[in-house]
């Protein structure tokens, strides 16, 4: 690294200056942003909305800020316009092109860094053409985040105030940071073909960084302000707001959201750049756009795979925290009104499963090598279905009187287990271990290992797998029928390292095996059936929907809420609606959501083209 | 013995059996737990 960087200085005599003019902005902006931040958050004495409780005299406690208490009328409307729905879609529609915009930069940053370290170009023009599709949906985002505030200002005047209040500072340092975020990005993207080669490239690398850090710092910024509204912190028991903005900041779910959003995002991210590959691949019409746009797809799936394996654990931690911070919301999360719910998302997240492992199959067609491996296939999709139905199977079930005494009570005596945690778990425990082993499979069917331990190695990693996956079922089926609450919860710990230790095992293994491994048939890229480029559109479409789903539940057991237990929802919308009707709304999001990403992937296309004008313009 | 597929298996079967149950009573342990269920 150093003898680079002497490399480099010596190569751009300009260097010395540059470092100083960028100091110097740098500094210019810390200056800034120091001293030019606001006093502490006060209570507007006008605003009748917010009562302030006047200071001692001679006292230094600061105002503090109560929720106010509003009825009905307090809410304006707009005839024609549901105001509930209004902010709902648009909060969606911003967050989902959110989450691209932020997952983007963090692969396109390892892709890059890839091609950099292997000097392989094919890797950077792939990190380029993906950040090429986060340009215009950036711009998206940007309105619909603008079109949100609106929305909260016209149709939540009071709500609005009131956590602008709380969080004006963090709101205002958002604000800013969007400049460098912008400038990051901008620069990022028209600076890559400039930034190119020895030092330069180091420098666009860094900008990628830098890109990153201020795209997660925005996410956990906005993820304090939604998560003070489920577990609010920073205030007396009465309710009042102090002015701690970084205790109201820093509550109960703020890291576990942090956490979950950072890693789904990722998996999102892939997913909608590999749907955009399989739009590519199958509007190609010469054979090297094909086997570059399935290149594409397939590095797509891969990303969304590798943040698909953790994502179930966050997700599991950040409804422990609920649980943790609230029993009563936990339970309505996942035992009441919201468990149902959950049954659709099982059925997703069994879609995505069964969507990503059928692309791999299907690419395994790509070597003729692979034919040696078909036979397993059935065995591993056998395996993901099983889990799959015992994943969706629901616990609370819909019984007429005379069905509830036929069965002897509100649940099955054998299949009843199948719908509480530990079998969950088992399932998807399951479910990430074979996805695993479909990914061995695939990594497999073009070579042959040439090591003489191939036989020894081979058995080591069936007898890693058997006695994992018997782990898995032992913890799962004892704590699952023969124990109590507190077991079954703390069995899911065990499963969890379990497969985290067989996947690290089995990979290391794996790659140490095939280490000079002979290539038995090539990878002939482009030669995949079409029906893979459409399990890569429903991956987008399947994680959308479900994103959708679980931000409606996220926001949805604040039930009349705006901030739990603090501030009342007094709107006339301030009812959980119909399971369907929840659907429904998600589903129409889902469809806009998807109207916009066509309309991005086809910018991408039409930017690229130049119709031939002769005659058209002046001759000179 | 290392070119002994089926032998290897057995060992490594009875190995990774053996590590798993220990994890799991080390994990149910720092629990305040115990791996078999005592009401």
């Amino acid at each position: 690294m150093r003898g680079l960087l002497t490399r480099c200085v010596a190569l751009h005599p300009g260097f010395a200056r540059w470092r100083w003019a960028l100091s110097g902005l740098v500094a210019l902006a810390l200056a800034a942003l120091v001293l030019g931040a606001p006093g502490e958050v006060q209570a507007g004495a006008s605003d009748s909305a917010v009562e302030a409780t006047q200071p001692v005299a001679g006292s230094l406690a600061p105002a503090v800020i109560a929720p106010p208490e509003l009825t009905a009328a307090d809410y304006p409307s707009i005839t024609g316009v549901n105001s509930r729905v209004t902010v709902w879609l648009v909060a969606q529609l911003h967050l989902w092109f959110a989450a691209f915009v932020l997952a983007v930069p963090i692969f396109v940053f390892i892709i890059e860094a890839i091609g950099m370290r292997t000097r392989d170009k094919r890797y950077d023009d792939m990190a380029y053409e993906f950040i090429k599709i986060s340009i215009t949906a950036y711009s998206l985002t940007a309105i619909l985040g603008g079109l949100l505030l609106f929305s909260l200002i016209v149709l939540y005047p009071h709500l609005f105030s009131y956590l602008s209040r709380v969080f004006g500072e963090s709101m205002f340092y958002y604000a800013l940071l969007f400049f460098a975020e912008s400038a990051a990005l901008y620069l990022y993207y028209y600076g890559w073909q400039w930034l190119q080669g020895g030092f330069r490239k180091w420098l666009h690398l860094t900008l990628g960084l830098v890109l990153n850090a201020v795209g997660t710092t925005l996410m956990f910024l906005a993820n304090g302000w939604v998560t003070f509204m489920m577990s609010p912190a920073g205030l007396d028991p009465a309710g009042l707001f102090a002015g701690d903005t970084w205790a109201a900041m820093h509550n109960y779910l703020w890291n576990p959201i942090n956490l979950h959003r950072f890693i789904a995002n990722i998996a999102y991210g892939g997913s909608i750049v590999g749907a955009y590959a399989a739009f590519r691949f199958l509007s190609a019409t010469r054979p090297e756009e094909r086997a570059h746009y399935d290149w594409m797809g397939y590095n797509a799936n891969f990303i969304a795979i590798l943040a698909l394996l953790p994502l179930p654990f966050a997700g599991y931690y950040l409804a422990a925290e609920i649980y943790a911070y609230s029993q009563q919301m936990g339970i309505t999360l996942m035992g009441g009104i919201f468990a149902w719910l959950f049954i659709i998302q099982a059925v997703l997240i069994g879609t995505l499963f069964l969507s990503a492992n059928y692309y791999l199959w299907c690419g395994m067609g790509r070597s003729d090598g692979a034919v040696r491996y078909n036979r397993y296939i059935k065995y591993l999709a056998i395996a993901i279905i099983g889990s799959f139905l015992v994943w969706f199977t629901p616990h609370t079930l819909v019984l007429t009187n005379e069905e509830l005494k036929a069965l002897g009570g509100p649940y099955h005596k054998y299949l009843g287990p199948l719908g509480i945690m530990p079998a969950k778990n088992t399932a998807v425990n399951v479910m990430i271990l074979f996805t695993a082993l479909s990914f061995l499979f695939y990594r497999r069917s073009n070579r042959i290992a040439t090591v003489a331990w191939v036989k020894a190695g081979n058995a080591a990693q069936l007898a890693l797998y058997t006695a994992g996956i018997a782990n898995l079922l032992f913890l799962g089926i004892y704590h699952g029928y023969f124990t109590n609450t507190v077991y079954k919860v703390a069995a899911s710990i065990p499963q969890v390292m379990t497969t985290l230790i067989i996947i690290v095992v089995s990979i290391t293994l794996d790659s140490v095996m095939y280490r000079g491994a002979r290539e038995v048939a090539p990878l002939n890229w482009g030669r995949v059936p079409n029906r893979a480029q459409y399990a890569l559109f429903l991956l987008a479409v399947a994680f959308t929907w479900l994103m959708g789903l679980m931000g409606y539940i996220r926001s949805g057991i604040r039930q009349h809420w705006h901030v739990t237990d603090v501030f009342r929802d007094a709107s006339p919308d301030a009812y959980t609606p119909t399971l369907g009707y929840a659907a429904n709304v998600v589903s129409m999001g889902t469809v806009l959501f998807m109207a916009m990403v066509i309309f991005v992937f086809w910018l991408s296309q039409v930017s690229s083209r130049k119709t031939p004008n002769a005659g058209f313009w002046k001759a000179h | 013995m290392m070119n002994n597929a089926p032998l290897l298996f057995v060992i490594t079967l009875v190995a990774c059996v053996l590590l798993f149950l220990g994890l799991d009573m080390a994990v149910m342990k720092l629990n305040g737990l115990t791996l078999l269920y005592h009401p």
